[in-house]
């Protein structure tokens, strides 16, 4: 196994300015998310109507499919279905084997990520260009996004002037965000260009009318889709929602929630291919079939992918997003992750102070606290949890389940802490004294 | 491939065996009237720049007058079709660089200064994205509220194509510091005609 959740995060940790730097980073785009969400009167009512209308699709996944599907034919577009990320990712290499195309544009799609379809494609002879500008820097660093709406939340600008440097030759030293946007800006004009076809992710996908929905702030989506007449949308079958209408509420919702502004610049409708121009639309499982029928987790596939929950969390504030090792890091990944491989991510439900505050700003009102609580069961009953954590664990709470025992350990406790030396209260198996001291107790006498 | 299409599908039915049905929440349409003054503010946020003229040909001649001497530009309003020249089935990529469009805007949304567009009105979905500059001219009485009345107002059409755009093309991306010409056109004119 690599390293654990908590050895990442420690080393995230060393570097204190960095760390600090990223905290603020993120608390200010919950600040912004808040001042947005106070000028709508009926947030709460949105979020209510937002998760029923996602619980209602979700219970109904089976016939809105079908609907999508015959929506999107009759529209003229081409429906694949994929059931695992390696059907998903040959089907998109066969489509744009069909056309000859060796070099492809690609905006942010986190379902691709998951897929990992950029490796699939380069080692099949097809260049993949990322478009969005977060991701077109850490493209070029070669590391995976840490967080879901900002991939490059981590990275300094001064990280990214000696990216685009050593890549394009831009001014070493020159730091400038406008400077290196524009340079930025020029590359990626180029590859649009000199690609031959586009990939999008899917916000939203509607069964009624067989339309998928794309949003972006910088354009590359659209600039991408329109160039070329071969345009794919990969999607995960939990994107559907029954009515075009409900995207007044989440066109309403998601913005706001992600980054604090009002709407996304581009909240693009694609129903039909262009003319004389090819649209595929490839619906892809990969285990959310599965989720579906969890007791207990179906909810998480309500996530409309804000990112409200990564940015507000404690956790992922002072931890970075690649301590996760999963494609979508905070308190949503810590609830998605385990579903796909409990052992690899046995760790994650427990990088959790259980706070709530990701279920308090969760647009779709998933209970993402009580679900990490529940994971936690799930690891610990599975055996997924240390030998000395669980027999601690067995100790505590035997002690606190009689009241006896539980009095006579206080005491003991006390009477450590006020009277045992320094050392022996600070050594490496006591957590809670690591880089801080303890309280001062108060023992009977005292008072 | 229908054979993943049937697995998907029998594998959810299997996952929602004896899961209660949620039924559809009816959603509730505001009955706010749209402002076209907060319009006007929610534009400014988004990073819009605002005129106001009496009609397409003012709007057009405004266009004109801010990029003088310019020749790569196009105009797409039915009304006011002018500019460069885009013959059908010609390569789009052979009208770069494009100074600035001018198209058509349905109507404008007030509580976050979106426009909605639709690629009929467009000879190519391109242009609005591939400009420096856009111009999207819109009638003063085409205002909804919120994005409620926006898609009630699109309920059951068929557009092909069709986006709300609100404000230039945005970055924040390297350091959380807005930039604003990220891809698409680096500055948006919102021109209310009537």
């Amino acid at each position: 196994m690599s390293s654990t959740f908590h050895d990442k995060s420690n080393a995230f940790l060393k570097e204190e300015y960095r760390s600090n730097w990223h905290d603020k980073a993120l608390w200010y785009v919950r600040e912004k998310r808040d001042n947005e969400m106070s000028d709508v009167p009926d947030w709460e009512k949105l979020r209510t109507a937002a998760s029923r209308i996602k619980a209602h699709t979700l219970t109904h996944l089976d016939a809105y499919l079908l609907d999508f599907e015959a929506a999107a034919a009759a529209n003229g577009v081409r429906v694949h279905w994929a059931k695992d990320a390696v059907e998903h990712n040959r089907v998109i290499y066969e489509i744009l084997k069909g056309y000859e195309v060796t070099k492809v544009v690609k905006s942010k799609s986190m379902l691709t990520e998951e897929c990992e379809l950029n490796p699939y494609l380069e080692a099949r002879g097809v260049e993949v260009i990322d478009t969005d500008l977060g991701e077109r820097i850490i493209q070029l660093k070669g590391e995976p996004p840490s967080h879901i709406v900002l991939p490059a939340i981590h990275i300094t600008k001064e990280e990214v002037s000696e990216i685009f440097h050593s890549a394009w030759g831009t001014q070493q030293g020159n730091s400038d965000p406008k400077y290196l946007t524009l340079a930025a800006r020029a590359s990626l004009r180029e590859d649009f260009m000199t690609s031959g076809a586009a990939i999008t992710g899917v916000n939203f996908a509607i069964a009624e009318t067989g339309e998928v929905v794309v949003c972006t702030n910088e354009g590359n989506a659209d600039l991408g889709t329109h160039i070329h007449p071969l345009q794919i949308h990969s999607m995960g079958i939990e994107k559907l929602i029954p009515r075009r209408t409900d995207l007044g509420v989440f066109t309403r919702l998601l913005a706001r929630s992600a980054t604090g502004q009002p709407i996304t610049v581009y909240t693009s409708h694609f129903q039909r291919p262009k003319p004389g121009g090819e649209m595929h639309i490839v619906i892809v499982d990969n285990g959310r079939s599965r989720r579906l029928g969890e007791e207990t987790f179906w909810s998480s596939l309500k996530c409309i992918r804000c990112g409200a929950c990564i940015n507000t969390c404690p956790i992922y504030r002072r931890s970075g997003g690649h301590s996760y090792g999963h494609t979508i890091p905070g308190p949503i990944g810590s609830i998605l992750a385990p579903a796909t491989d409990l052992r690899r991510y046995s760790q994650l439900p427990f990088a959790s102070t259980l706070c709530g505050s990701c279920s308090e700003v969760c647009p779709v009102q998933i209970d993402i606290h009580n679900q990490l609580y529940r994971w936690r069961q799930v690891a610990v009953a599975q055996g997924q949890v240390s030998g000395l954590k669980s027999r601690m664990m067995r100790i505590a709470g035997k002690i606190l389940a009689n009241p006896r025992w539980y009095r006579r350990f206080m005491s003991m406790m006390r009477w450590g802490m006020k009277w045992l030396p320094a050392s022996w209260l600070h050594h490496r198996w006591n957590a809670w004294a690591k880089g801080r001291s303890m309280p001062q107790i108060k023992t009977k006498n005292d008072e | 491939m229908s054979d993943s299409r049937d697995h998907i599908i029998n594998r959810i039915r299997k996952a929602l065996k004896g899961r209660a049905p949620v039924p559809l929440p009816l959603l509730e349409v505001s009955r706010t009237e749209p402002s076209l003054e907060r319009f006007e503010t929610a534009l400014a946020k988004a990073g819009a720049r605002y005129q106001r003229l009496a009609d397409a040909g003012a709007a057009l001649q405004y266009m004109k007058g801010l990029h003088p001497g310019e020749s790569r530009w196009i105009s797409c309003l039915p009304e006011q079709r002018e500019g460069l020249d885009l013959a059908e089935g010609m390569d789009i990529k052979t009208l770069f660089p494009l100074e600035w469009a001018m198209v058509k805007g349905r109507f404008g949304v007030e509580e976050n200064g979106a426009i909605w567009i639709e690629g009929g009105d467009l000879p190519h979905r391109m242009i609005p994205f591939m400009c420096e500059t856009l111009a999207v001219v819109l009638d003063a009485r085409q205002l909804v509220a919120d994005m409620g009345q926006a898609y009630e107002r699109i309920r059951g059409v068929r557009y092909d194509y069709g986006c709300f755009i609100a404000g230039p093309s945005k970055t924040a991306d390297i350091e959380q510091t807005l930039v604003t010409g990220a891809q698409g056109p680096k500055a948006l004119w919102v021109l209310v005609v009537g």
